[in-house]
């Protein structure tokens, strides 16, 4: 056989023939990300399915004695989401690594606010009277958005591990790029869950 | 004919469903589920040859 690929996207023509390096189109951590991501989405379109098929059987939802979510609160918060989307988007454009540091850290701080402000808001919640077991409206409402704040928590640790990289300087391109997509579909994917959820 | 009977002949996923918003609710996501996935592969594949079209025109 006169060509060898190798493991890190390069290949060689016959011994002493020049040497050419191969890029992929997508970096491997980004394409990774983005086969984690398909999984992810099909995951919760099927709560996100089960959930509006369930909320059809009832003439109006919540249902009758449960009690309401906090949507204002909830949409307040849903705008710290996306604002930390936002500065992820700023801290990607910055030409070198070491820019990218005061909005990923920006980014870093607004993603822990929504998940302390959603601990906060489920002690509500709970103070009311709903939880897992009390119903349908409970037990979506804990597993749609408790399943989202996982992934968020996922999240913030990729980000924690990004700055920890961009500091000591090991941090690549492509894995600052395929921690950002993992961000933006966290993000993305609220606003979705909002309306289905909370609206 | 065959999509005329489906209702008569209670052939149809939602034929049992107890109110029309269920119906219209299992219908949607049934349609949102199968166009998920195709959806994000073709969003990808397209992202993809934009990316290697344009990175091959700087060459």
């Amino acid at each position: 056989m006169s060509t060898a690929d190798s493991f890190d996207g390069t290949f060689q023509v016959t011994p002493g023939a020049r040497r050419r390096e191969r890029k992929p189109v997508v970096p491997n951590e980004v394409f990774a990300t983005l086969v984690f991501i398909f999984t992810e989405l099909m995951f919760f379109g099927g709560l996100v399915s089960a959930h509006t098929i369930t909320r059809g059987l009832w003439p109006m939802w919540p249902p009758p004695g449960q009690p309401r979510l906090p949507i204002e609160a909830t949409a307040f918060n849903t705008a710290v989401l996306v604002a930390s989307a936002v500065l992820m988007v700023v801290a990607g454009r910055r030409e070198a690594l070491g820019q990218a540091r005061a909005p990923l850290t920006g980014a870093m701080l607004l993603g822990a606010f929504f998940v302390a402000a959603q601990g906060y808001e489920w002690v509500g919640m709970l103070s009311q009277g709903l939880t897992l077991t009390s119903s349908n409206h409970g037990a979506f409402f804990y597993l749609i958005v408790g399943t989202h704040a996982v992934h968020v928590l996922a999240g913030l640790a990729v980000l924690i591990m990004l700055r920890a990289r961009l500091v000591a300087g090991t941090l690549t391109s492509s894995g600052f790029q395929a921690g950002r997509v993992f961000w933006y579909f966290v993000v993305a994917l609220w606003p979705v869950l909002y309306w289905r959820v909370y609206l | 004919m065959a999509l005329a009977l489906v209702g008569a002949a209670w052939a149809c996923p939602v034929c049992g469903a107890p109110g029309a918003s269920n119906e219209a609710a299992y219908v949607s996501m049934t349609a949102m589920l199968s166009l998920l996935p195709l959806a994000f592969i073709g969003g990808v594949a397209y992202w993809v040859y934009r990316t290697a079209t344009s990175s091959g025109g700087e060459r």
